[in-house]
């Protein structure tokens, strides 16, 4: 089978503004039936990614991790669904049971922990991967001291999502605090996601290396 | 008319009223006299069923609900010795939860409540849990401030009633149960994260570590306006950290296995002694913003110990009282739903069947 056209891209955030801003103008540039694929560690920007997200499809509710409760439905400009694969055999149960219908329905699906329910994941979608560079410093009363570096990954799987992201990491387009990495600040490998089904003594817990090469970026 | 009129004047002096609560994954069925005096407590619990999922999967517990909950609903009426006709009503939980699990405990309700001719009375099963720390009191218990910690929940509301919630807080990301199952899964503990850091807590010293201790940031300017800081609950940055002490503050480290996380049970009990600080000191706060004495604290996270014992200590020392439901009480059942029901049916807050239920 001819694979999808891909392309990688990366970026460095100096600020959560920054982030939040580029993830609500990639929600109203989406299209009914768009999947966003999300990955990277505990706390590296998911839930906040996709609260920029929905703010950008014109959602107004308040946006909170899914992860107690499998998926949150909201209604923006298109209907949003929120979901959260972090117990992967739970979530895997979950679209089985017929969850797999939103994904592939006529709104736009956001997906925390993907990778851990790839399987069921269309083959054209856009994966974005937040990656901690620093571990962020965080004061007594709970906020960041400064501003976190964040690795952001973007991979367009299909050719909409190429044109989408062609356009979205124009590095005239990006605000202020989003640039695109340059070859001095090559990320790290992505991590995997870990994996609870296959490892239930959690030994598997992201720390297998890199499941794309580096050369395979563009 | 008058018949059927004299009949409900009856089962009203009664105050008898069958809960059923089916939202998550305990179905529940309870008689409940006068909203306090417990009769019978029936929960069929589907852990086992849920457990190599790693947590509940709705299909599953749809499916379940539905093959329990006749069941259950018989064995709450027998055990309390209760005939349907001496109901006053039928208290069910409508609202939030799964919504597929809500339904089947609404159409059994709404089964029932048309047989024998009883009213229907729709429970929020939030209020229903602030309900549950106030069934034990002999003293008028509302108003109050109502802490409401669980696996989907952290919020703080101003309670003027059993039914009058007015929301203070709430969590911005992760509520406290969470931030319990995802750092259990950093120290390779169990799911649910609560009971098994709460047990290795015990082996380790809570202030072995510092951990963040969220209070919202003042507002630009809140001096000069008079404004006081927000209230507010955040436990995904105490969760982040969690995770970089075990990395050694190194973003890029992998996360060790378990078993080489050098003082889990210190880290477990600095953990937990965080978000016990977090809730405890936007509790109190509430209630002293609020003027209000006494301080209910709900949900399955309520059987904590330390934050039992913590918020009961702050609260003396802030000249307060807190009041925590029963252990058995804090988690899902059905005779919070039969105690709530009563004051709801007193209010004629009762519903025909045309009554709907709602995830949120």
């Amino acid at each position: 089978m001819e694979a999808e056209p891909q392309s990688c891209i990366e970026l460095l955030s100096t600020s959560v503004e920054a982030t939040l801003a580029w993830a609500e103008s990639l929600g109203r540039l989406l299209g009914p039936g768009a999947v966003i694929a999300l990955d990277g560690d505990l706390g590296a920007g998911k839930t906040t990614f996709a609260r920029g997200l929905c703010a950008g499809l014109g959602v107004t509710e308040p946006v909170h991790s899914p992860s107690y409760t499998l998926m949150h439905s909201y209604s923006g400009r298109l209907e949003v669904y929120h979901f959260d694969a972090w117990m992967e055999g739970r979530e895997a149960a979950f679209l089985d049971g017929g969850g797999v219908e939103w994904l592939f329905g006529e709104g736009v699906s956001v997906i925390e922990w993907a990778r851990r329910v790839e399987d069921y994941m269309p083959s054209e979608r856009l994966e974005i991967e937040f990656l901690h560079l620093k571990a962020p410093a965080i004061d007594d009363d709970g906020h960041p001291i400064g501003d976190p570096i964040r690795g952001i990954r973007v991979r367009a799987r299909g050719q909409a999502y190429l044109e989408l992201v062609t356009q979205l990491t124009d590095p005239k387009s990006l605000p202020n605090g989003l640039r695109r990495a340059e070859e001095a600040d090559r990320l790290p490998p992505a991590r995997s996601s870990g994996s609870l089904r296959e490892s239930p003594d959690s030994v598997n817990r992201g720390s297998d290396g890199p499941l794309e090469a580096p050369e395979r970026l563009i | 008319m008058t018949i059927e009129h004299s009949v409900i004047t009856d089962t009203a002096q009664g105050k008898l009223i069958l809960g059923i609560e089916s939202s998550c994954d305990e179905t529940a069925a309870s008689v409940v006299r006068g909203g306090t005096e417990i009769l019978s407590s029936i929960i069929h619990s589907q852990a086992e069923e849920h457990a190599q999922f790693g947590g509940v999967v709705p299909e599953i517990a749809g499916r379940s609900h539905l093959r329990e909950v006749h069941r259950v609903i018989r064995e709450a009426l027998r055990e309390a010795k209760v005939s349907p006709a001496e109901l006053a009503g039928v208290a069910v939980t409508v609202r939030p939860g799964l919504i597929g699990s809500l339904l089947v405990g609404l159409s059994a309700a709404k089964g029932f409540a048309l047989r024998h001719r009883l009213p229907l009375i729709p429970v929020h099963h939030i209020h229903a849990h602030v309900w549950a720390a106030t069934m034990e009191l002999t003293t008028e218990a509302f108003p109050a401030i109502a802490l409401v910690v669980s696996g989907g929940h952290t919020a703080l509301y101003r309670a003027e009633s059993p039914r009058e919630f007015t929301p203070l807080a709430q969590t911005l990301d992760d509520a406290a149960g969470e931030a319990f199952d995802k750092v259990a899964w950093i120290l390779g503990l169990a799911y649910p994260g609560g009971p098994s850091i709460s047990k290795l807590a015990e082996e380790g010293d809570p202030s072995a570590f510092r951990f963040p201790r969220y209070r919202p940031k003042a507002l630009p300017n809140s001096k000069e306006l008079g404004l006081e800081r927000p209230l507010g609950f955040s436990f995904s940055g105490l969760k982040t950290s969690v995770l970089y002490h075990v990395r050694g503050q190194d973003a890029l480290a992998d996360t060790p296995a378990p078993s080489d996380i050098p003082r889990r049970a210190d880290v477990a009990a600095s953990f937990q002694e965080a978000v016990v600080d977090a809730l405890v000191n936007q509790a109190v706060e509430a209630a002293s913003r609020e003027g209000l004495d006494r301080i209910f604290v709900a949900g399955g996270v309520a059987c904590n110990k330390r934050l039992r014992e913590k918020m009961t200590a702050a609260a003396i020392a802030a000249g307060k009282t807190a009041i925590f439901p029963s252990p058995a009480y804090c988690s899902d059942n059905a005779a919070m739903i039969a105690g709530l029901g009563w004051p709801l049916y007193e209010a004629g807050a009762t519903s025909d069947l045309t009554l709907d239920a709602s995830p949120r």
